[in-house]
């Protein structure tokens, strides 16, 4: 403040001071011109003292009582003086005239010898129409400076100017105390980083104001708050948008079917990972790309892409089978459906695939309709044989009581295996509707496998085979059907024989465990590929292979033998190569496996 | 005397249709399966082949496309017994000529009055019962 105080002073002295001495300069140049006018008109003989008249330039230099007037002279025009009268101790500085003055009256700067800057204001003075003298008056340029006599009033001002500049000061701290105050509160309110109201007692002047921030302030909050309620139903509605998404891709990962989703360009926006196994390819090969791209299968790659190109207006859903694989081949379904866009449902956002692959039920379906071919057979069998009998016993004329007897019992035979044959259908039929329940009783397992063993060794499909029986004499007994089991070894048997080659061996060998018991059924045949060792226990699957298929059989023999076992809470599995030969391993629990197992 | 050649994996059709068809006054001769009776056929070509379809070894429908492209100048007539019906397991036989499906129960009546009227068995046997 003591600075600024001082400031103040020096400046406002400053000021007077340079005012003082330009207002002096011109006082000067005035009476310089006007004093210059009137010698240079007055008649040269009366300015040049000569005997008898007063030197009237002296005179008048005398009377003007100017400190500041220096000097005056008059000079020829060779510039030598011919009068002078100047102050004590200043001379009259040498000084050319230009050749020919511009006016009769000018001035000029020069310098004295001293240093000092003198004005000189000069005229020529004329005798007749003769410049015969140049009249010069010099006066020092005022300087700024103080005099003595300025002193006291300087130091007046400088002391009021010094007193009031606190003043002052603390004036306008009053005032500007409430912007302070709500600068401050501003400040604190950033820094908290929350919205408030600002309160301030404030002067008059400034409520208007004050008021109007507030509102404006008001106005942003209102605005903010707003934005962030719009935030937070942006936010939710993204969270649910996403778990609806996620929800919905999931529940399209657990159904049993390859989809896709195409978008309106025709490329994938979304595939579950049946479609990856279905097809062998991976994820990321397919998402974001057009089926053309990734799909080996050209039917296929066709009917997406037909579809997908329809316009809008004729689009509905279609339907498509296509057999796809070369190796293994698979019957597929593939469905086509729009998708509606959910603001315009006249509007296609894109096309749902959903491909099914029905290779197992068609395998199924064929293999019923085979099935039933078989069945048709097999009884037909019998009845041809049936019917040329009776129609020979109908035509013979010739009577013999031999040939009538013989063909009684032929046909009695066939008769018989006819009501077999019903009667296995029958039982088969029933296992799989589970519609029979099973009979246990305490089962030598020694003597009813060396029994069953026995009867098919010596049937007409063992000739040419090499059988061996490796049973343990002190193998332990079971709690089992015996008509069922009969059934399920005598099948294993009958297929060990059937897929047998000449010389071939077959074994039936037990292993006995804790807990278990295992019938082991071993041939060296034509063996079952591992493709082929998923199928062959399904009901009606009759083997591919063509040696296989030289094989007299209904498709049953294995299904109906994995059945019983499993009544009996056992296993029926394969280990087989081809070419090799095939093991068929039927595992029983023990009672005491059995409890365990159930434990 | 005309030759006939019965093909069947059951002794007892066979039997039977022998019994019958030589008191007609045909030559029978007999095979088990497919492999059999084509052997006997390159032996000696029968007048009448009477083959069952569904047999070991060589089934009636291989036999019959072996004599086909084996035998393209084959003069003798084919009865194929067949319980199996349906429409397509017939339509490999579309190329063979003078081919007959005999669906099962074959009725004896029935084939001894087609036999006689294609191939009568002589003109002596022919006239023989009428004597």
């Amino acid at each position: 403040m003591i600075v600024a105080s001082l400031v103040a002073i020096t400046l406002t002295v400053a000021t007077l001071l340079w005012h003082q001495k330009e207002s002096q300069e011109k006082q000067i140049r005035t009476q310089g011109v006007s004093l210059t006018r009137m010698l240079s008109g007055l008649p040269y003989e009366q300015l040049v003292p000569s005997q008898g008249r007063q030197d009237l330039l002296n005179t008048i230099f005398q009377s003007q009582h100017d400190p500041n007037f220096v000097y005056a002279a008059i000079v020829d025009p060779e510039n030598n003086p011919i009068a002078v009268a100047s102050a004590p101790g200043s001379t009259v500085p040498l000084m050319d005239f230009p050749d020919k003055p511009v006016g009769w009256l000018s001035d000029r700067m020069v310098s004295a010898s001293n240093g000092d800057n003198i004005i000189e204001f000069y005229s020529p003075l004329h005798a007749g129409k003769n410049t015969v003298a140049y009249l010069r008056l010099g006066y020092r340029q005022p300087v700024v400076g103080v005099s003595l006599e300025q002193v006291p009033f300087l130091a007046t001002l400088g002391l009021i100017i010094f007193l009031l500049t606190p003043l002052f000061y603390l004036l306008v701290r009053k005032e500007v105390r409430p912007l302070r105050e709500a600068n401050e509160k501003i400040t604190t309110i950033i820094e908290s980083e929350e919205f408030q109201k600002i309160d301030l007692q404030v002067p008059v002047e400034l409520t208007g104001f004050l008021d109007r921030f507030t509102a404006f302030v008001d106005m942003a909050k209102d605005r903010i708050d707003v934005l962030e309620n719009d935030q937070t139903k942006l936010v939710t509605s993204k969270n649910l948008i996403t778990y609806s998404k996620s929800r919905i891709e999931n529940v399209l990962e657990a159904l049993p079917e390859s989809v896709l989703i195409l978008d309106q360009s025709g490329n994938i926006s979304f595939a579950n990972r049946n479609l990856t196994t279905l097809l062998g390819v991976s994820l990321d090969d397919v998402i974001n790309r057009n089926p053309a791209d990734w799909c080996v299968n050209q039917e296929l790659i066709e009917f997406i892409s037909r579809y997908s190109k329809q316009s809008s207006a004729s689009r509905l859903s279609e339907t498509t089978r296509l057999n796809v694989g070369s190796v293994k081949q698979k019957n597929l379904v593939i469905k086509a459906y729009p998708i509606f866009s959910t603001l315009d449902s006249s509007d296609i956002n894109g096309s749902l695939i959903v491909i099914r692959d029905i290779t197992k039920e068609s395998s199924s379906q064929r293999q019923q309709g085979e099935f039933v071919g078989h069945v048709a057979h097999e009884l037909k069998t019998p009845l041809n044989t049936l019917m040329l009998y009776t129609e020979a016993l109908i035509d013979d004329d010739e009577d013999d009581p031999k040939d009538r007897i013989e063909a009684a019992n032929i046909m009695h035979d066939e008769v018989e295996r006819l009501a077999g044959l019903i009667d296995n259908l029958l039982s088969i039929t029933r296992i799989e509707m589970g519609q029979i329940s099973i009979e246990r009783q305490r089962l030598r397992l020694h003597d009813f496998l060396e029994d069953a063993f026995e009867v098919a060794s010596r049937t007409e499909l063992a000739s040419k085979l090499t059988f061996e029986l490796d049973l343990s004499s002190t193998l332990t007994s079971i709690m089992a059907d015996k008509d069922l089991l009969r059934i399920a070894i005598n099948n294993l048997l009958t297929n060990a024989m059937k897929y047998s080659r000449p010389g071939g061996v077959i074994s039936l060998s037990s292993e006995e465990t804790e807990q278990s018991v295992q019938i082991v059924v071993r041939d060296e045949g034509i063996g079952i590929s591992e493709e082929e060792q998923e199928l062959i226990f399904e009901r009606f699957y009759r083997s591919e292979d063509s040696e296989a298929r030289k094989s007299a059989g209904h498709g049953l023999g294995l299904a109906l033998a994995r059945d019983i076992v499993q009544l009996h809470y056992g296993t029926l599995t394969v280990n087989s190569k081809p070419n090799e030969g095939s093991e068929f391993v039927i595992q029983i629990w023990k009672e005491t496996g059995m409890l365990k197992q159930a434990v | 005397m005309k030759s006939i050649l019965l093909v069947d994996d059951e002794p007892m059709t066979l039997r039977i249709m022998r019994q019958a068809l030589e008191k007609d006054g045909f030559e029978i001769r007999t095979a088990f399966d497919g492999r059999d009776a084509l052997e006997k056929i390159i032996v000696r070509p029968p007048d009448v082949l009477i083959t069952d379809i569904d047999m070991p070894r060589m089934t009636g429908k291989e036999l019959c496309l072996m004599i086909q492209a084996s035998m393209p100048d084959r003069r003798f007539p084919i009865f194929l017994t067949t319980s199996l019906t349906a429409l397509e397991h017939r339509n490999w036989s579309g190329k063979i000529s003078d081919l007959t499906f005999v669906e099962k129960p074959v009725s004896l009546r029935k084939l001894r009055a087609a036999l006689l009227k294609i191939a009568p068995p002589t003109d002596s046997a022919a006239v023989g019962p009428s004597q």
